[in-house]
């Protein structure tokens, strides 16, 4: 894979979210009606923070690193995914901070965003993250957003009464996002949308098209089989179903949850698309007990059996917020090992 | 100058206390227990992330030398790093009079009740987080051997010396478990030789770092920094609570001899190199180098800790090619006066960009062809 110009051969990468030192608390930005950044204190604590998530990814041997999401307030058990779900629409035009409760036992403690106008984009969502990050790294990091196709459904319509037109104007709010994060030297995007596995409808696609239109950037798509709470959401395998989708996306690497699943699906990724770069799950994001350098090569050899190396990128499962910094740390630091000594015998 | 196994052309590095993240003060985490770090804690991980944040302002400056920025925790900085070394240490009881030199003299001075050892390590936890922050040359810092022998209320040796030299036996303990994990540079701040140098300074000091291996020994000395204040020496003016009012001290109050009060003894004392204040003082300081032909590599203060004012570079590279005037640039490396702890971290970033920055240009006017 090519990263700043030089092919990097299984390079690693970490999902997107990482434990937050105890000492940071609370949410870090505003939505729209308040200041960008809620307090300074809070600010420069959190300039920290992602000093030390760079830091962390760096030694363990991550060539594209994430900003961690440092700026969730989300350590409470029980609304551990309440950010995820409002932080983009409480920044977008159109959209209303508050909602009904989320539909089922899981999601009842996330209210819904209603939509009650046009979908805007008003001012930038993430500069502070880039600006806090550039300051933090010298290396390429990615920072992630749900999309629109995964907006349009757990959003309230009350002005659209059309799912897609909604994602089309979420794709069109969120591509100026983009194009102002690469303008002030953004490098890698990922889009996180974990729809598939429920609706291969090719509209997403559409989305995607317009989400990355003019986007100078790597692309990423993370795809899982969900993680609220540490649960899973989807029992069944999907890898076949989802391939045409992959086919189609503008996206350069799609990455996807894989240890926790076994490596049943591995095989239907024989006809994963040969222009695009897989990402593939080593590290188990479920399950606390940290990998060995050994089994993650296992996994990795394994996955190179359907991929070859120049288009296979090693990845976690999926975000390791849930983890303790130790746990988490440890964990990443397997995987750079075994990414190293796989990469060394090549 | 010889940094580690290194040769570099005048560099940079910071004294040692630094102003902590203000997520970091004032919570029961950070409080550092005596003993090494429980892995788990919350604790060691606020710790190791407020040192990787004193690192990597370090690093974004541009500094050659990392220092540990002396992170002790506690609740006032000038107390912790005094008290760091009494309460690992066997003899003490943390408590006694107030200490007698007037801008110290807010602290008590532990007491002295028995035989003094050391109990657990000093810095083992700290350079621990440092190597973790950093691939750059590191120094420790500690504070100095005479320092905590005469701020002790000592029951219970002879004389000063006998305390001071199981103290140095108890830093020698540690100076060899860090060698033995691995430090290029170790620090003591012996900032009261300019009130007193004589033959026992010269020979505590020097039986705590014989024969240390691989170890460069710097030593940093200045005039005396309390909240912005310089030493001077006790007299008859107000006390409040047993501490001095430092805005009734005279104009003409009596003060050490600054540089000059530590030559030529120091020439006595094995040390690699040493470091003093020269930046607000000015160079008068720097004439006994030469008068007493100082031959070991010295260590400048270029940066005024004092002034909230950051220097511009030009003001750094002037201050530093008045130091070229007394010490050949081979010989030569910079640093700030004293700590930077008594500034806002802000500002403490910005002096240490000026001091990178002040060392570049003077850096590329000794490389360019005359």
């Amino acid at each position: 894979m090519e990263i700043r110009g030089e092919e990097v051969l299984l390079p690693v990468s970490a999902v997107s979210a990482y434990p937050r030192p105890h000492w940071l608390q609370g949410r870090v930005f505003g939505s729209l009606q308040e200041p960008t950044w809620r307090s300074q204190g809070l600010r420069v604590a959190y300039e920290d923070a992602c000093k030390i998530c760079a830091r962390e990814q760096e030694k363990a041997g991550l060539h594209v690193l994430t900003d961690g999401v440092q700026y969730y307030d989300w350590e409470a058990p029980g609304y551990q995914l309440e950010p995820i779900f409002h932080y983009i629409t409480e920044n977008l035009g159109g959209c209303a901070p508050y909602g009904p409760p989320g539909q089922g036992v899981k999601y009842r403690p996330f209210y819904q965003s209603i939509i009650k106008s046009k979908i805007t984009w008003e001012r930038p969502i993430f500069e502070g993250v880039v600006m806090t990050m550039q300051n933090a790294t010298d290396q390429p990091f990615k920072v992630a957003f749900l999309g629109p196709a995964q907006q349009s459904v757990i959003v309230k319509d009350e002005y659209y009464g059309d799912q897609i037109a909604m994602a089309r104007d979420f794709a069109i709010a969120l591509n100026t996002e983009l194009k102002y994060l690469v303008d002030i030297g953004l490098e890698a995007v990922q889009l996180i949308d974990v729809l598939p596995p429920y609706t291969t409808d090719m509209w997403q696609i559409e989305m995607q098209n317009i989400l990355f239109d003019g986007v100078d950037a790597t692309k990423f798509w993370h795809v899982c089989y969900g993680s609220v709470d540490g649960q899973r959401d989807v029992f069944d395998n999907h890898a076949t179903a989802m391939m045409a989708l992959f086919k189609e996306s503008p996206a350069d690497v799609i990455h996807l949850e894989m240890a926790n699943k076994g490596y049943d699906e591995l095989p239907a990724f024989r006809d994963f698309p040969t222009d695009k770069v897989l990402g593939v799950g080593v590290i188990d994001t479920k399950d606390m007990q940290v990998e060995t350098p050994e089994l993650v090569e296992a996994r990795i050899r394994g996955a190179l059996e359907v991929v070859p190396p120049d288009r296979l990128l090693i990845a976690p499962d999926c975000g390791l917020g849930y983890f303790s910094r130790t746990v988490a740390y440890a964990k990443l630091r397997a995987m750079g090992q075994a990414a190293d000594n796989v990469r060394r015998a090549l | 100058m010889l940094v580690g196994h290194e040769d570099i052309l005048l560099p940079t590095t910071m004294v040692g206390n630094y102003p902590n993240p203000r997520w970091y003060d004032g919570y029961a985490y950070s409080r550092l227990p005596p003993g090494a770090l429980v892995y788990d804690s919350l604790t060691r991980e606020a710790y190791e992330d407020a040192v990787l944040a004193v690192v990597h302002d370090q690093e974004v400056a541009g500094l050659d030398i990392i220092s540990d920025g002396r992170v002790h925790g506690g609740d006032s900085p000038y107390a912790q790093v005094v008290y760091h070394y009494y309460e690992r240490m066997r003899g003490y009881e943390i408590d006694g009079p107030q200490l007698g030199l007037p801008i110290y003299s807010t602290l008590f001075s532990p007491t002295v009740v028995g035989e003094v050892s050391r109990r657990t390590s000093f810095a083992l936890p700290t350079l621990r987080a440092v190597r973790k922050a950093t691939t750059k040359p590191v120094k420790i810092s500690y504070q100095g051997i005479h320092v905590l022998a005469a701020a002790s209320n000592d029951q219970y040796y002879k004389d000063l010396r006998e305390l001071a030299i199981a103290i140095a036996k108890a830093y020698r303990e540690d100076f060899l478990e860090l060698a033995d994990v691995g430090v290029e540079i170790i620090q003591l701040d012996e900032f009261l030789w300019p009130y007193e140098l004589s033959d026992w300074q010269v020979e505590v000091f020097n039986l705590a770092v014989d024969n240390v291996p691989g170890v460069q020994f710097w030593v940093h000395t200045c005039w005396g920094n309390y909240g912005g204040t310089p030493g001077y020496l006790p007299d008859e003016t107000e006390q409040e609570y047993g501490a001095y009012v430092l805005a009734n001290r005279k104009d003409d109050a009596a003060a050490p001899n600054r540089a000059f009060g530590i030559f030529p003894k120091v020439k006595e004392v094995h040390l690699d190199v040493l470091n003093y204040e020269v930046g607000r003082t000015g160079p008068d300081d720097l004439k006994p180098l030469a008068d007493f032909g100082w031959d070991k590599d010295f260590v400048a203060g270029v940066i005024d800790v004092k002034s909230t004012i950051t220097e511009t570079a030009a003001e750094v590279a002037d201050r530093i090619r008045q130091c070229l005037e007394y010490v050949p640039a081979e010989r030569l490396g910079l640093t700030t006066d004293c700590g930077l702890v008594m500034l806002q971290r802000m500002t403490a970033q910005s002096k240490l960009r000026a001091l990178a920055d002040g060392a570049a240009i003077v850096r590329a006017e000794l490389s360019r062809p005359s």
